[in-house]
């Protein structure tokens, strides 16, 4: 009880003084703002319940990819700087550095997550609009329990990459180059042989474009996309239950999570 | 009872055997120097005994403390910095310190009474990065004080500092030694471990080659300093002279090593070889003629000696 205290004083106070940490998330919360508050965009002011797949969408897209690249800024320069070296030898052991990285991730997702919600209920708050029934359906607390899985997933990706590489701007660059190549060669690929598309399907990125996609949760917003469809002779769109990609998401969490541990112990510092 | 002991203790990188079987006993008390050129493995070694760095083989105990968890307990009672200050950049000195701090349990005066005793009270607000090297060090000597611990393993204090800032540090350091503190400090810098340990183990390619106090080290033999007109034919002399225990050039001539203190018998031993000396002193033997001698820098003829002067 006492190391977590410490863990938690220790990680806060190494985040809250350092530029790049405010910097990260103030450029989060005017992307949130704009996306919520600007003319058309966003919400559609329609009031609870309706409001929330307004709310959750652009967050959902931008939070994950933001909360990533803040925890490999936040983590990746402790090598560097051989402050992880002098944490554990003022104390700590190896797995507990490891540990404290975990809790700030979680600390950070909290963060994004909460700040996404209270940001997109603000129009709400100012102007209350219309609306009726439930505050929030079924459907909004799936869409917002993916929100926390894509954070996960990005985020511990982060934490795994940060671990192994031991640099931030490379970390970010594996990181972000991996997503992209990832898109390409499925691409590429599933257009010549369309039997990998099922394999393809839980690779992490093309999970995480799953669980983020609205279509997935709500069945207006995929017959609407299909009727588009429809109209121009496109094949129309099939999801799995949505179940499967969350289960498959948080497997590779797990899968990072257990990687970077195991980096962890075997590596010297 | 030792703080630190170490029995074959062996790192091997990748491409070099950085630490080989290193077997050292560091008692209660002791101010003890780990001296060797860069590159020896002290750094490695140091490592190792603070957890970063996992031994390829063999073992360490500190404080009499063997498996995992028990050297965490340990290393609570332990002070360390390895190699260069590894601090936050962007906190300020007093702000590092209280991460520090948090980890060791240790509260905010403490933190104030070492920037005191190390001068740093009044740049405390100030960012790391903003620190001249001498700082930075001090700072990291500041850091290993702060739980009162019974050891402080410093690595290479000195490293970087002009001469001021070394007696600075020598001055901590005796502070920290009257204080009853046990210090293991790596160096590769002789005079720094001979105005400041009481014990030494000099290190060589990960090995280690001689140990003692600085007394056995540096005394048990005679050593004197021989010039002659040609030194090929001097050495050759030297070498064959079965008093001899080593040899090797300095500035100021051969300097050779005797089993015994009479140098009369060497200089009629030279004449009787038909060589004729323009030089022939007694010499106070310095650390580094028993550096030299033990790391082999000048031919290998010292470690022969070696076990002759340890023991
Ligand atoms: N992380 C590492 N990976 C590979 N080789 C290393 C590593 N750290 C040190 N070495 C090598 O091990 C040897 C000992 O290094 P070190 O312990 O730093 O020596 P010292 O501190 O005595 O200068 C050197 O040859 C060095 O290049
Ligand atoms: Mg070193």
């Amino acid at each position: 009880m006492r190391l977590l205290g410490v863990l938690v004083r220790v990680e806060a106070l190494k985040a809250v003084k350092r530029p790049a940490f405010w910097v990260t998330v103030g450029v989060f919360v005017a992307f949130s703002a704009i996306a919520n508050f600007a003319p058309g965009g966003g919400s559609e002011r329609a009031g609870f319940p309706d409001a929330w797949r307004g709310i959750i969408e652009p967050a959902i897209n931008l939070g994950p990819v933001f909360l990533a690249a803040l925890m490999i800024l936040l983590f990746a320069p402790e090598f560097r700087w051989r402050t992880a070296r002098q944490n554990v030898i003022d104390g700590l052991s190896k797995e507990q550095f490891q540990w404290a990285k975990v809790l700030l991730l979680a600390a950070l997702a909290a963060l994004f997550f909460v700040t996404s919600l209270v940001i997109g209920t603000l129009p709400f708050v100012l102007d209350p609009g219309g609306g009726g029934g439930a505050f929030v359906e079924p459907m909004d607390l799936n869409y917002m329990l993916g929100f926390v899985v894509a954070l996960l997933l990005w985020g511990t990706a982060a934490l795994m990459i940060s671990a192994l590489v031991r640099a931030a701007g490379a970390g970010l660059g594996l990181l972000f180059l991996y997503f992209i190549c990832e898109q390409i060669v499925t691409a590429l690929l599933s257009s010549r042989w369309s039997a990998l598309e099922r394999f393809f399907a839980y690779l992490p990125g093309q999970l995480f474009q799953t669980i983020t996609n609205s279509a997935v949760y709500y069945p207006e917003v995929l017959a609407r996309t299909n009727a588009a469809r429809a109209e121009r002779d496109q094949e129309l769109l099939v999801y799995p239950d949505l179940w499967i990609p969350l289960v498959a998401a948080t497997a590779y969490v797990v899968l990072f999570l257990g990687l970077a541990y195991v980096n962890m112990r075997r590596r010297d510092l | 009872m030792a703080v630190i002991e170490t029995a074959e203790l062996t790192k091997r990188f990748p491409a070099v055997l950085a630490v080989d079987r290193v077997s050292l006993t560091v008692e209660q008390g002791q101010v003890f120097g780990f001296l060797g050129p860069n590159g020896s493995g002290k750094t490695t070694t140091i490592g190792m005994l603070m957890g970063i760095i996992k031994p390829t083989a063999g073992s360490f105990r500190l404080f009499g403390a063997g498996a995992p968890r028990d050297l965490l307990a340990a290393r609570a009672r332990v002070g360390a910095t390895l190699e260069t200050p590894n601090f936050y950049p962007y906190l300020s000195g007093r702000d590092n310190l209280r991460i520090a701090a948090a980890i060791k349990g240790i509260g905010k005066a403490r933190i104030e009474e070492c920037l005191e005793i190390v001068g740093l009270r009044g740049r405390g607000k100030h960012r790391f990065r903003t620190y001249s090297l001498g700082m930075k060090q001090r700072l990291a000597l500041a850091a290993t004080m702060l739980n009162d611990p019974e050891l402080i393993v410093l690595d290479e204090p000195a490293n970087g500092l002009d001469p001021k800032g070394m007696k600075e540090v020598r001055d901590i350091i005796r502070l920290l030694a009257d204080r009853g503190k046990t210090i293991f400090l790596s160096s590769h810098l002789l005079w720094e471990v001979e105005r400041t340990c009481t014990h030494v183990s000099i290190v060589r390619k990960g090995r280690v080659v001689g140990t003692g106090t600085v007394a056995e080290i540096v005394g048990g033999e005679v050593t004197a300093v021989v010039r002659s007109e040609d030194d090929e034919v001097l050495r050759a002399a030297l070498e064959a002279f079965p008093e001899a225990t080593s040899v090797r050039a300095s500035d100021e001539g051969l300097v050779v090593a005797l089993a015994s203190d009479d140098l009369a018998a060497l200089n009629r031993y030279l004449a009787g070889q038909g060589i004729y000396v323009s030089h022939l002193a007694r010499r106070h033997r310095s650390l580094e003629d028993a550096f030299m001698d033990l790391t082999g820098e000048d031919g290998d003829v010292g470690q022969a000696s070696l076990t002759e002067f340890v023991s």
